[in-house]
């Protein structure tokens, strides 16, 4: 179940009894867009934490020489032949090589990457012409309005990182309320770690004949809890 | 019945979960097994040609320019030469034709036919007249394998191979892991040694212990 942006704001208004829902109307934009960078950053942070979680699959046909990204794309993370959509026939996982180093796997289906663009890598099997189909960790939908719903596949148990993301959010455009900004910040933070809890193990009986997903060449990442707004 | 360079890549995939397609793709895995292929098909054929398939490759005679010899396909190992006699039509009459060392070309004196072999080419003894008494030359040889270039080509060696293949291509994989800064915990030697291990064992059976086979070549004292 998604909620609208109205909903989320209106739970953030009663977490604090310094509110005062009167300049909610005053502040529509300015709330819409917390809520709408919120989104976002949970989205990208989910990108590197478990691509599959919130991700899609699309295809793309060749357009002007290359296949297009597509728009909403955080991360793709596969791309495959369509079988005899795409030309030459292939139909299992074509590999993205460096732009400099175009012949690195020759005998396998392969495109190089350039802008937002993926181009044949120009060697014997290489896709030429038709569709690829491209997997990826995707962006949400842009939360642009008080109606705007947040994504479908978003867990409702996490909305209250949206809402003490709005009651911080108040709470330090009143200079702090002698304390209750760091208050909302720690509660926001609690719900953050479970949230990135739920990302680590949302799916564990995934059998794999190779030990791991790395997908990315270091191990690091920003913790989540700085990424948003109102700090932490 | 044959395995392809697939099943290879599967079994050596199989042996640690170090070996992902994402760090080691299949191309790179099917450069190291045409290296590889060749040299243990060069190993087989000096030890125990007779384990490999023979490809036969015909020259009708006379040679166009006799002193430019017969050219050779591109092979592991000249098995044998034999000239099919004029007088004889019958497909199956052949004359052997020794094969000398090229250092004996110039002394050697008893009677044809006889030729040498130097880089690619097979060079007749004598003139072209010699050969009149002949309409056909007849070419044995082990051919140097093709490219394996993609998973569903043929590895052209016994079927008992697959597991020394799997070993090599695990070995080299195992090198790569270990270059990784962040590599996983793969001991490259204690796969070298496997792989060895399995290779001598695999040559041990083929060639009867060891014992390798006398072929064709002569050597000459005069």
């Amino acid at each position: 179940m998604a909620a609208s942006v109205q909903a989320i704001v209106d739970a953030g208004f009663g977490l604090s009894r310094y509110s005062r829902p009167e300049l909610i109307p005053a502040q529509s934009a300015a709330l819409t867009q917390v809520c709408n960078r919120t989104q976002v950053t949970l989205f990208q942070f989910a990108a590197r934490v478990n691509p599959l979680y919130f991700s899609d699959q699309v295809d793309v046909a060749l357009t002007s020489g290359a296949w297009s990204r597509p728009t909403n794309a955080e991360a793709v993370f596969r791309l495959e032949g369509r079988g005899a959509a795409t030309t030459p026939n292939i139909t299992g996982e074509v590999l993205v090589v460096p732009y400099d180093d175009r012949a690195a796997l020759v005998g396998q289906p392969a495109v190089y990457r350039l802008g937002t663009r993926f181009f044949s890598a120009g060697n014997t099997g290489d896709p030429t012409a038709g569709e690829l189909r491209i997997f990826y960790a995707r962006r949400p939908a842009p939360l642009s309005t008080f109606a705007s719903l947040t994504d479908a596949a978003f867990p409702d148990e996490f909305l209250p990182i949206f809402h003490y993301e709005i009651a911080a959010f108040n709470a330090r455009a009143d200079g702090g309320r002698d304390g209750e900004l760091q208050e909302m910040v720690a509660e926001r933070n609690r719900h953050i770690a479970l949230f990135e809890q739920f990302l680590e193990h949302e799916t564990l009986n995934e059998t794999r004949r190779f030990g791991e997903l790395r997908r990315f060449p270091v191990e690091q990442r920003a913790p989540l809890k700085a990424l948003v707004q109102a700090g932490g | 019945m044959a395995f392809t360079v697939a099943d290879v890549v599967l079994a050596a995939r199989d042996l640690s979960p170090a070996y992902t397609p994402q760090r080691h793709p299949d191309a790179i895995c099917w450069r190291f097994l045409t290296r590889y292929g060749r040299t243990l098909l060069g190993r087989i054929a000096q030890l125990r040609p007779s384990a490999l398939p023979a490809t036969v490759t015909t020259v009708p005679l006379p040679l166009g320019t006799f002193g430019s010899g017969v050219p050779v396909p591109d092979d592991l190992l000249l098995l044998s030469v034999s000239a099919r006699p004029m007088a004889r039509r019958d497909d199956s009459a052949r004359v052997p034709v020794e094969l000398l060392p090229a250092g004996q070309r110039l002394t050697r004196s008893t009677r044809l036919p006889w030729a040498v072999r130097e880089g690619a080419t097979v060079f007749l003894s004598g003139t072209a007249a010699d050969w009149t008494a002949f309409d056909l030359l007849e070419l044995r040889t082990v051919a140097m394998p093709a490219t394996l270039a993609n998973g569903a080509a043929t590895v052209p060696l016994p079927d008992d191979a697959l597991d020394v293949c799997a070993q090599q291509l695990g070995a080299f994989l195992a090198s790569r892991v270990a270059q990784q800064p962040d590599g996983d915990k793969v001991s490259p030697r204690a796969a070298q040694d496997a792989a060895d291990k399995a290779e001598a064992t695999f040559l041990d059976r083929l060639t009867n212990q060891g014992r390798a086979e006398v072929i064709t070549m002569r050597r000459v004292y005069s």
